[in-house]
């Protein structure tokens, strides 16, 4: 079963992010939630997680210093990572590209936009074009 | 100094598509504040600074017997809902302005939100507010200021 970190502060977006999961057809998934960069840097520490879909701006660690952290990290570096932002200029959104994220997504996020953002991560994955 | 008045629709563009997205709900736009004691609504306020230096604060007021209905609805299993109201009307406020701002980026270049926050000084006298209804008596207020 894939493990997938789900990181917002927002309790709601959590909740709304997993059951777009849900409703875009990954349902053979196991969730884990964290509030903040830091949490889900711990969290990738401890144990492999094969997607990451985090909010930009969280307390104690946000999305940008978050991405920068994985990307130093050897270990990490080959874990994918979403982001979902209700802003994110396109200065930002280019500059995250440029850090690796393998899609940005803006809020309110639909099934259908998960789906695809996930779905061209997995068969890039399994087709190994990642 | 930008007009807010001129950006009506792109915020109700805004507003509509948080609260049917998210909570499925329909909001209508109206022209006057209903008559609400301010003590029964709740807020939330969330600060965009556009370029290096201009802020703008915008703020998001809900009848608090409508957000109990709404965070209810989205957490049908919670024992207690009292955790997710505020949490609820900050990530409103939050994709609400996301999506204001995006709409108008390429008028007004780079901007960064805040952290949405809780605390403000009072609302003053210049700034633009609009007023919408979900269902036919709670409010919803937005101002920018």
């Amino acid at each position: 079963m894939k493990k997938i970190i789900i990181a917002d502060d927002s309790s709601l977006a959590r909740m709304f992010t997993s059951r777009c999961l849900s409703a875009g057809g990954f349902r053979n998934y196991e969730v884990t939630e964290a509030k903040d960069g830091q949490e889900v840097f711990a969290l990738l520490m401890e144990t492999t997680y094969d997607l990451v879909i985090s909010d930009l701006n969280m307390p104690e660690m946000d999305g940008v210093e978050l991405m920068t952290r994985i990307s130093q990290t050897p270990q990490l570096q080959s874990v994918p990572v979403i982001i979902i932002t209700s802003a994110g200029n396109e200065d930002q959104r280019k500059a995250l590209v440029t850090m690796g994220a393998k899609a940005i997504l803006s809020k309110p996020i639909t099934p259908s936009d998960i789906a695809k953002a996930v779905g061209d991560l997995l068969d890039a994955e399994e087709n190994g074009y990642a | 100094m930008r007009d807010w008045n001129l950006d009506k629709e792109k915020l109700r563009l805004a507003v509509e598509s948080t609260l049917e997205n998210i909570a499925f709900c329909i909001v209508n736009e109206v022209e006057h504040a209903t008559a609400t004691p301010a003590s029964e609504m709740v807020s939330s306020f969330i600060s965009c600074t556009i370029g290096k230096s201009y802020k703008v604060a915008i703020a998001l007021s809900i009848h608090e017997a409508y957000l109990d209905k709404i965070v209810s609805d989205l957490y049908p299993d919670a024992e207690s809902i009292g955790e997710y109201l505020q949490d609820t009307l900050d990530e409103f406020i939050n994709t609400v302005a996301g999506i204001f701002f995006r709409s108008i980026e390429y008028e007004i270049g780079a901007f960064q939100l805040s952290i949405p926050y809780h605390e403000h000084s009072a609302i003053s006298e210049s700034a633009v507010k609009y007023y919408f209804l979900l269902d036919d008596t709670h409010p919803l207020t937005i101002t920018i200021s």
